[in-house]
């Protein structure tokens, strides 16, 4: 491990530089230190300011990028136990209960390669270092580390998350040529490797896994951060999910409907291990979902036009039966030239995800039927926190508007 | 002196187009009655309602409506399929000549034009085919009022019947009143405890 060991690893001072910016302002594609490629093999000289500089910058900015990136500074809710605490990251006492993250000796590796895989290259680039960091050789090293360490995976997932701002496998993979469509595929590979970057490309990248299993992530010390992944993950599937529908209407299906499985999943691991503290995120994104369709009817009421920014002023679209109907004219008309067939496959994904929170209701009832004097804190909390956020409307919101867009009968 | 050859070549491109559409609803049966009832009473209310059970699945029902789209009504999942198809031969003849002066030539220049010629006769297969899809998928949307009433009339009576055998098992029922207005159905019960 880095820590323990601190002069096992050279290090140079460029390599600090790129982590410390990654983490704290996020990366840039075209943000090249000098010189390039970065080192990725064990020089000869050792710099023990530079290993202590690293450590100060992993274990300062891992949280830091939770922070910043993650709407870290929100407070959420975080079980302790049986406790429920109100916390954000960069409170002291979210870090005296989670275990130090820790960083292996490839963490440094790690960074360097996802650089050198994604940096654009200088013209002026040449020479035997320049041949030993191709993007091919980068993505095979990247794929044999072994980053199994707590902290490598936060780490992991904010470097590569970064990147990925310019070079989104999400995008569809006719957009993505060249190094970016191999970093893409190495990114989805190191996802399979890596829980946490599943929670957010899963839906995207991983049709043949339907699910990613919850379980190895809330037996890691990073569980007491999962609120704020959450909620982080769920921010990107709803951009990106924007980015795809009109152009891939076939894409945009599958992974709607890979979401609504992991969702499932997730609010099943979620209630069946009393992890209470993960619903909110996962509620608050369908909220998200809900909202995005009623500025979309009253989009639609107002111009005909969707991309247009005129909305309809009438405060008429708490109705979920008006609000399909829209939805499903709306879409109708889009995809006019598709077979009847093809849209109800869409529409009927397009739905779904409305419909996977209605098993709560069981598990509130679950809750709610223990006596008041023999609930834990943690239930106490949850079901304030139901009442509070108005959960059985929005729930029954969202599955009257999954019915209306399948268009079921009954 | 050289003498001119005209070839002419003919052929006949024919094609069979075939185009298909579906539409699904699915149906959720509330249980007002314990649901192997409900189910007695569904296949009723679609025997009621004209729809055939099937020879090859005693769990499917159907009906063709006036416009061609036939519904099949699976009491297994509760879904009903809406399908269309058609299908339609479409034949064009082709004729070209091919001119040069030798005959081999000509035959060559005429075999070369035959190609295209034939290449467009199935382009145009394709778009005719294309036609057809497209009037197929209008005509089930336009049939989907149709479908969807026929799916509640039979989805109504079944949970009157069920409300009537319920209403039955709470106390002695004193009266029963049913009607329809315009497309409102209305059902009275009144029971005795």
């Amino acid at each position: 491990m880095l820590a323990l060991d601190p002069l096992a690893y050279d290090l140079r001072a460029s390599l600090v530089t790129l982590v410390a910016r990654v983490l704290h302002y996020g990366p840039s594609r075209t943000y090249a230190p000098s010189p390039w490629p970065l080192p990725t093999s064990r020089p000869d000289l050792w710099f023990e300011d530079d290993v202590q500089s690293l450590q100060h910058v992993l274990r300062q900015g891992v949280p830091y990028a939770f922070a910043y990136h993650a709407a870290g500074w929100r407070e959420r809710t975080i079980l302790a136990g049986d406790e429920a605490w109100a916390a954000t990251p960069r409170c002291a006492r979210l870090w005296d209960f989670t275990p130090p993250l820790r960083y292996s000796e490839a963490a440094p590796d790690l960074a360097l390669g996802l650089y050198n895989l994604v940096a654009r290259r200088p013209r002026s680039a040449a020479g035997p270092l320049v041949a030993l960091h191709t993007p091919e050789l980068e993505a095979r090293r990247l794929l044999d580390l072994d980053t199994s360490a707590s902290g490598d995976g936060a780490l992991l997932y904010w470097l590569a998350t970064g990147l990925w701002a310019e070079l989104d496998p999400a995008l569809g993979g006719e957009r993505v040529k060249g190094t970016a469509e191999l970093y893409a595929q190495t990114a989805a590979d190191l996802a399979l490797k890596h829980p946490l970057l599943a929670l957010r490309f899963a839906p995207f990248n991983a049709p043949e896994k339907p699910t990613q299993d919850l379980a190895p992530i809330l037996r890691s010390p990073l569980r007491p951060w999962l609120p704020w992944w959450i909620a982080h993950a769920l921010a990107y599937w709803h951009t990106r999910q924007g980015a795809i529908w009109k152009a891939e209407p076939a894409r945009f299906t599958a992974i709607r409907k890979r979401q609504a499985a992991l969702l499932r999943h997730w609010l099943h691991a979620a209630t069946a291990s009393g992890w209470l503290d993960l619903i909110p995120p996962i509620l608050e994104h369908l909220a998200q979902e809900l909202l995005a369709l009623r500025h979309l009817a009253r989009k639609i009421a107002s111009a005909a036009d969707p991309d247009s920014d005129d909305l309809d002023p009438r405060p008429r679209y708490d109705d979920p039966d008006l609000l399909a109907r829209s939805a499903v004219a709306w879409l109708d008309r889009t995809f006019k030239d598709r077979r009847y067939a093809e849209r109800a496959e869409l529409r009927a994904a397009w739905a779904e995800i409305y419909g996977v929170a209605a098993p709560l209701r069981d598990a509130h009832a679950l809750v709610s039927r223990k006596h008041p004097v023999d609930r834990e804190d943690h239930e106490r909390w949850f079901l304030s926190w139901w009442a509070e956020v108005d959960a059985p409307r929005l729930i029954d919101d969202l599955d009257a508007v999954s019915r209306a867009i399948e268009g079921r009968l009954g | 002196m050289s003498r001119a050859y005209w070839v002419k070549l003919a052929s006949s491109v024919s094609t069979t187009i075939k185009a298909n559409d579906k539409a699904q609803h699915k149906i959720e049966l509330d249980a007002v009655v314990p649901p192997a009832e409900m189910q007695e009473l569904l296949e009723g209310a679609l025997g009621a309602s004209g729809w055939e059970r099937s020879a090859e699945n005693p769990r499917e029902f159907k009906k063709n409506l006036q416009d061609g789209v036939q519904l099949t009504w699976n009491t297994d999942d509760n879904a009903v399929e809406a399908t269309v198809e058609a299908s339609r031969q479409v034949v064009r003849d082709v004729e070209v000549q091919g001119r040069a002066y030798s005959q081999d030539a000509a035959e060559v220049d005429a075999q070369r034009q035959l190609v295209q010629r034939e290449k467009a006769a199935r382009e145009e297969a394709r778009i005719e085919e294309e036609r057809l899809q497209r009037q197929l998928t209008e005509r089930l949307e336009a049939n989907e009022n149709d479908r969807v009433r026929e799916i509640n009339e039979v989805l109504q009576q079944t949970y009157a019947e069920a409300i009537k055998r319920k209403a039955q098992r709470l106390g002695t029922v004193t009266s029963v009143h049913e009607s329809k207005q315009g497309g409102d159905y209305s059902l009275t019960i009144v029971i005795a405890e």
